[in-house]
This record gives structure tokens, sequence and C-alpha cells, in this order.
């Protein structure tokens, strides 16, 4: 998701064509390219600008509606209805991966990750990693991260996990959903919206972090650089 | 047969544009890792597209009229249209892609509220956007079709896109 401005300019986006199983997207206004899931400007008069990126979550309706019950929901098209995806689509997507110009390595091209980019340093997380260890507290760069995903292994959410110099080390309240995450440092509860709900920094909010859901072929292709997280330890 | 040289003449004109739009359009559909140079290639073929499609309907209107002025009748007149006809329609595509064709993304968004989203289950994901104050939430499942929205909220435009 990206703010249409640029160079104080709203920008109006159409579809062009595909690159790697992803959408090059095109301005109406100055016939720019850009490349959906990193919003660089691929071609075009804004070529090598960026989009800002602005803050989304994917979580479940529940979760999301739970959080901000005043919400909007897009209404289905007229007429399009039967056109849209399973929900659960990006799990049963079965269409072989593109040709690449450097084969993905460590994981199975179509594995589901969760991407973290702090610092200029990209790290991927398989989801069903995070499904079984949810939460995992990592470092990404010189930003200690804490990632979770909701009981429906699906919800993600991300957060920086300093509050003013303090590290805090989290752990999952069981069987709660939305999850809840104690500090060992203070004992506060933490929701799944990154605000202290109870304890001596009640009130306090955890800055987020960017979660991107990607297949990892498509992840490793615009982070060639990435670190991938492993259960059994860290590189 | 000589009486149909302008009509088979638009004719292929008529085939060369729509032709050229779906070859410029195939540039960038198989599903490849494309290079830098590929996607700069095919940036300049599509410059190309909607000026040329419409200078090919002026050839193909041009020579149409040419032989209506040479021959009359009901039937050769009707047919004669039927290459201006494809000519009209490769002008009309040049303003757009094929994904945009398959995809239809959305700029007139419609919302509804929670009261009213019974279309939607609770385990169901959502992309959800909050700005001052102010929360949206976009569907997965609608946004694997749309792939675009053109929006606003609290007065911010930006792009929902999946």
């Amino acid at each position: 998701m990206w703010s249409s401005v640029v160079d104080g300019q709203v920008l109006t986006f159409r579809l062009m064509g595909v690159n790697n199983q992803n959408f090059i997207m095109r301005d109406e206004q100055t016939g720019t390219w850009w490349q959906q899931v990193t919003g660089e400007a691929l071609v075009g008069p804004l070529a090598g600008k960026r989009l800002s990126p602005v803050r989304f979550d994917e979580v479940s309706y529940a979760i999301w509606s739970g959080e901000h019950p005043e919400t909007l929901v897009l209404e289905p098209v007229p007429g399009k209805v039967d056109q849209y995806a399973a929900d659960d689509w990006d799990e049963s997507m079965d269409v072989p991966v593109p040709e690449q110009r450097a084969p993905p390595g460590e994981w199975e091209a179509r594995r589901l990750v969760v991407g973290i980019l702090a610092d200029g340093v990209a790290k991927a997380y398989p989801m069903d990693v995070l499904g079984e260890q949810t939460p995992v507290a990592d470092w990404v760069g010189d930003t200690p991260v804490l990632i979770a995903l909701a009981a429906d292994g699906r919800s993600i959410r991300a957060f920086d996990r300093r509050i003013d110099e303090m590290v805090l080390e989290m752990y999952a309240k069981t069987d709660v959903d939305p999850p809840v995450f104690i500090d060992a440092q203070t004992g506060s509860e933490w929701n799944f919206a990154g605000l202290a709900t109870a304890g001596p920094l009640l009130g306090r909010r955890l800055e987020s972090v960017r979660p991107l859901k990607d297949y990892w072929f498509d992840w490793k292709q615009y982070h060639p650089d990435t670190r991938v997280y492993t259960a059994g330890g860290v590189r | 047969m000589k009486k149909y040289t302008d009509v088979a003449i638009t004719s292929l004109v008529a085939v060369g544009s729509v032709g050229f739009w779906a070859w410029t359009n195939g540039r960038l559909m198989p599903q490849i890792a494309h290079t830098a140079d590929d996607i700069a290639a095919a940036h300049r073929l599509f410059q190309i597209v909607p000026p040329l499609s419409i200078a090919l309907l002026v050839v193909g209107a041009l020579l149409t009229a040419r032989s209506w002025r040479r021959h009359s009748g009901r039937l050769f007149r009707a047919a004669s249209m039927l290459p201006v006809v494809v000519l009209l329609i490769g002008v009309v595509l040049a303003r757009g892609t094929f994904v945009e064709l398959m995809f239809s993304p959305v700029d007139e968004a419609r919302f509804v509220t929670v009261a009213d989203a019974g279309f939607l289950e609770p385990e169901h994901l959502v992309l959800g956007v909050s700005i001052a104050g102010e929360a949206k939430a976009y569907p997965v499942a609608m946004m694997t079709y749309h792939h675009i929205v053109n929006d606003r909220l609290a007065g911010e435009p930006y792009v929902a896109t999946y």
C-alpha cells in the first residue's frame, strides 16, 4: 500500500503488466511504471523515485473490526463477485513459479514468508515457523523486532520491541486470541495492536514494523541479500 | 475483386493495429523475472501503441472513404465498415492493457460499515488501513482480483494494492 503523492503530485495507478508474477503499475499522470511490491519506479519520467509506504495490516476481519469498530469495508463490486478468489488462495496457489534469473536457494519457491526490512537489512521468516513459535523475538539490523501470528496462523503483526532504551523480551499468554504478550522486564500486558493494556507500561505503544507476506521466490528476487530465519537457529 | 482491394488493405491494417497492441502487451506477460532492459524496451514500445492505433485508424478510414466513393451497394458498405470497427476497438484497447481488462482496478470504491458487511466472515483476511482515527478494510479475496484501488482516507490519497 503506497501513498499516491510523489513530489507533490497525486498519481492515479493502473495495471500495466506482470514482472515475476508481480504487477507493474503505470501512473496516468506521468506514464511512469512502478513495481507494485517494492514501490520502485522502474522506467519513465519518475524513474528512480520510490513511493512512500502507507502502513497497513494483514489480519482477520474479526481482529481488524475488533480494533476498529468504526472501520469501513470495501463493498464487492457488482458483477465481479464471482471473480473473487477463495480466502485461502495464497496457500493453495499452484501456478508454477516464474523462471528466475537467480534460483531462490534456501527454501521451496512458494513457501510463504514474512519479510521484514529494517536498517537496510532484509530478513525472511517462514509463516509455518512463525505459526509454531509465535511470537518470534529477533533482530533485523539494529532493530529488535517482535513478529507474531494470531491463532488463525494468518493474521500478522510486527513491532519494534523497544520502549525508551529498554529492549523487551516478550512472551505470549497461552490460550488467548487475539494474542496477548507479557514482557519479562515489567510484566506489562500488550495486546495484538501493540498497546500495553495492563501493568507498569500501561498506555505505552510499540512502534509497528511493516511485515510483508510474500512468496519466498518473490521476496528473494527483490532482496537478494536477505537473511533467513530458521527454526533451529538464526543466520 | 478489385472492388474489395481497399477493404482488404484496411482489414490488414486493422489486424496490425490490434496485433501490435497484443504483441506489445505480450512483452510484459510471460510471467518471468524481466531484466531492467526488457522493461525499458517494453516501455518504449508502449509509447508507440496509442498514437499508432490512431494513425492506423486514419489510414483505414481514408481507404474506406475512397472505396465508398468508388463503389456502392449496401452489402459492400456494411462489409467495408467491419475493419474500421476493429480499428476503433484498437484505439480503445491502446488506452489500456490486457491485465487491466482482466482485473479492472477500482477508482470509485464503495464502502459499507461493519453492520452492513455481512458478506465478510470473521476469519477472512483483510488489508486494514488506519489514518488519523479513520479506518478502512480491503478484503484480500477481493483485492486478489482488483489488485488496485485508488483511494483516500482522512484526506490522504493512497493506492491500495495486492
